[in-house]
């Protein structure tokens, strides 16, 4: 059966793209064959698996791709269970463009600040772009960086009703082990009890992901 | 709490628009006015429309 693709996009960085990436591979990585494909020129994904110690590979292959990005994700789709792309910030280069033709899912990380959320409407419209030649593409936005005490994340999800894309239900907490987990060439799984909290809620949005 | 929800997405309704909107203004052609044929003997007027041509419209030729 052919891998699963998710591509994970927003033009604007810093919105937790390569976290998110890392993360979701290494969860998905717990269910089944995973790849990761680094398409991003900053090579964040790839340097993140390279931190990994000998002792504790990180759990999913990562590669780097700067060709076609369609010809290589095609060239591993049998071999995986489950592909995810880490796409460059930019709707300037064709990679997420060529991303998202080859996805099966777009996953749209939002921050909760007001200008993260504006200029996420652009990715709205490039997801309506790569349908005409991927009419099968499935899009989500997926809030980044919650903080449940905060009113401005509190009234994120009102806002994202806006948007012709659906956000998930879940979504991933503003919480200090991420970046221990890239410091240290990681996923939250593989932090024990310190990473529990966050691996259970990247764990749920696999189930939604995988479900819908 | 409401007053922030309706802000988020009043930008949100904002930026759709806007990019709804053409990334420009289809700009307009200035009318020209014609240019008064020269009589023999006459210095021809400066060609006001013309930056090259005209980069010291008071003295279009040498003294």
């Amino acid at each position: 059966m052919p891998a699963q693709v998710f591509a994970i996009a927003n033009q604007k960085g810093g919105t937790g793209k390569t976290t998110l990436t890392m993360n979701l591979a290494a969860g998905l990585a717990r269910r089944g064959r995973t790849l990761v494909v680094d398409a991003d020129p900053q090579g964040s994904a790839s340097q993140w698996a390279r931190l990994a110690p000998d002792e504790r590979a990180y759990p999913a292959t990562v590669i780097a791709v700067a060709g076609s990005l369609s010809r290589e994700i095609g060239r591993f789709r049998q071999d995986y269970q489950y592909i995810v792309v880490d796409c460059p910030p930019t709707l300037e280069s064709d990679a997420v463009r060529l991303a998202m033709v080859a996805a099966d899912r777009v996953l749209i990380p939002v921050l909760p600040s007001p200008m993260d959320l504006w200029a996420s409407v652009r990715m709205a419209k490039a997801v309506e772009n790569a349908r005409q030649d991927n009419r099968n593409l499935q899009a989500n936005l997926i809030l980044n960086q919650l903080e449940v005490r905060n009113a401005l994340s509190r009234s994120m999800r009102q806002a994202l009703a806006e948007f012709d894309i659906p956000a998930l239900k879940n979504a991933v907490q503003r919480r200090a082990i991420y970046r221990s987990a890239a410091l240290e060439g990681a996923s939250v799984y593989d932090l024990a009890n310190r990473g529990k909290p966050a691996a259970e809620e990247i764990d749920a949005i696999i189930e939604e992901i995988l479900g819908l | 709490m409401k007053k922030l929800e309706s802000k988020l997405a009043a930008g949100v309704r904002q930026a759709k628009k806007t990019q709804e909107q053409p990334a420009t203004a289809p700009a307009s052609t200035p009318e020209v006015a014609p240019q008064a044929k020269p009589q023999s003997g006459q210095t021809p007027a400066p060609i006001r429309d013309d930056a090259r041509q005209n980069l010291h419209p008071e003295r279009v030729w040498p003294d």
